[in-house]
């Protein structure tokens, strides 16, 4: 078992509805360490929810100190204007 | 470089540089894995320590030290000052230095460090994780190990990976927010703690000097405040009132997992340390110290199982932390359990009450007998600030 990778994205999964404001992330990891998921790949100064794995708990969101995470409250399918 | 080695560290926090140190200097191969491009880069950290805890885990080297520390000052939200008189002295720390030298120190000691190294996942085998899977230029490897050591801070994700649940609650996760000040007037040898529900509800907002006219000044506040007002916006309200004509040199995020130590620490040949482990000290968030404690343990069990080809000798670690540390965070916690609940009024009234002491008597002890008398559990808010710096 190889955890951890990115699998390429099912395009049926509804696209998540959490922005990341990637000018005011400082890459801190305070969401990572509430993400019960294992869903948020952070790297020195890139940020990246995995949408299969994310469960929309939203802590992550409330956690973070800059509120660089929006929630938009709608599901986007992707491929739908 | 090799594909194997006896110990890969994931993290070159000062938990994990020690690790490697002790490990490495037993004659074991080591490969630290860091995944910013330097150690010890950016500071997300107040840089403040017990001057007892760090002196006890190292030699000193002055050139760490920013200020040092004999005064504390707490405020209460009336904006009443107590200056208890602490005792015992500590430090802020330059944590560029102080973090990049315990790199080095286990490199010295033959360990192989690799920034820019970030870990994306173990690999399982039939006896437990056989290695771990990581990033450098671009490029995925796999290094091979007899044990793992989850050092990755606040962010740690190799618990998860070995089967472990690490996520910090919201309540327990105190989401921070600090900036780097300077041409600020402020005292070199005194650390500020602001409390109250205006300034950092859940939490408190502090003033560390930094040498020459700057401080660290932050705030840290429980997920469940930060969601109803972000960290920053109290950061930056508090920061236009006080040091109004401050040059903000830095501006950082983190998050201090203040909870209790994680129930598992070990699974199979993964074994994790400082906060990938949750081993702050949950009252004051400070984790300098306390992680590398975890690590010098650590270092030691992993020795031994290295040593006598038996992986269960891992598990003294968990059982040193417990008995040595463990315990008194657990106490320490629900110590912050009630200070959180702790109404403004009363924290106003203590403070007025032991302002109302003669000068020799506002020790910490004078200020712990008027919290006692007066209000019972106000003893929990001194011992917090107490041991924020100055003891563990
Ligand atoms: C704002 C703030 C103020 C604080 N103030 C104080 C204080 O005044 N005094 C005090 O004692 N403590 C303080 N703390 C707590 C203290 O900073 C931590 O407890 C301490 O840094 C923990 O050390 P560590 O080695 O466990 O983790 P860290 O120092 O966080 O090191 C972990 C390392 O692992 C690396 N890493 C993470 N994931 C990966 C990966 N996948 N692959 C490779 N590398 C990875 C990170 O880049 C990092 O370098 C504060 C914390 C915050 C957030
Ligand atoms: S908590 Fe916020 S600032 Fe920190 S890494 Fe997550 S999104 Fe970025
Ligand atoms: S919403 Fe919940 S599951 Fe999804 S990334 Fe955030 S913390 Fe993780």
């Amino acid at each position: 078992m190889e955890r951890g990778r990115r699998v390429p994205r099912d395009s049926s999964i509804p696209r998540l509805p959490i922005t990341i404001l990637e000018g005011v992330c400082d890459y801190c990891g305070c969401c990572v360490g509430v993400c019960s998921a294992d869903a948020i790949e952070l790297r020195a100064s890139s940020i990246e929810i995995d949408e299969e794995r994310c469960t929309l708990c939203m802590k992550c969101v409330h956690a973070c100190p800059l509120g660089a995470l929006l929630y938009q409250g709608t599901l986007k399918i992707e491929g739908k204007p | 470089m090799n594909d194997r080695y006896d110990v890969v560290v994931i993290g070159a926090g000062p938990a994990g540089s020690v690790a490697a140190l002790g490990i490495a200097r037993e004659g074991f191969s080591v490969l630290l894995l860091e995944k910013d491009p330097q150690v010890g880069i950016p500071v997300r950290c107040g840089e403040a320590v017990s001057a007892r805890s760090l002196e006890a885990l190292t030699d000193v080297d002055p050139h760490w030290i920013t200020a040092t520390i004999r005064r504390f000052r707490l405020v209460a939200p009336s904006g009443a000052m107590v200056e208890p008189d602490i005792g015992g002295h500590g430090y802020i720390l330059d944590r560029v230095r102080f973090d990049g030298d315990l790199a080095r120190a286990a490199v010295d000691a033959g360990a192989v460090l690799l920034t820019d190294a970030y870990a994306y996942g173990l690999v399982t085998g039939a006896n437990g994780f056989e290695g771990v899977l990581y990033e450098h230029e671009g490029e995925c490897r796999r290094v091979s190990a007899r044990i793992i050591i989850g050092a990755d801070g606040v962010e740690s994700r190799v618990g998860r990976w070995a089967g472990i649940e690490t996520a910090a609650t919201l309540r327990d996760m105190e989401c921070c927010t600090q900036m780097t000040l300077s041409n600020i007037d402020t005292a070199r040898d005194t650390c500020t703690f602001y409390f109250g529900s205006a300034i950092a509800p859940e939490g408190y907002l502090w003033v560390f000097p930094k040498g020459d006219r700057q401080a660290n000044v932050g705030i840290g506040i429980s997920g469940t405040a930060a969601q109803k007002r972000r960290p920053i916006s109290f950061l930056r309200e508090f920061v236009s009132s006080h040091f109004p004509g401050a040059v903000v040199s830095r501006v950082v995020a983190g998050g201090d997992p203040c909870a209790e130590t994680l129930r598992r620490i070990t699974a199979q040949n993964v074994v994790l340390v400082g906060d990938a482990a949750r081993q702050v000290n949950p009252l004051s968030g400070g984790g300098i110290t306390s992680g590398m404690q975890a690590a010098e343990m650590a270092a030691r069990a992993v020795v031994r199982a290295l040593r006598e080809k038996r992986p269960s000798r891992l598990s003294e670690y968990p059982r040193e932390w417990r008995r040595k540390i463990g315990a008194k965070h657990r106490t320490y916690y629900r110590m912050k359990e009630v200070v959180r609940r702790f109404p403004d009024a009363a924290l106003d009234d203590i403070a007025e009450r032991v302002l109302r002491l003669p000068p020799e008597k506002r020790t910490l002890w004078g200020v712990f007998k008027t919290a006692l008398v007066h209000h019972p559990s106000l003893l929990w808010e001194m011992v917090r600030t107490f041991h924020i710096s100055l003891s563990d």
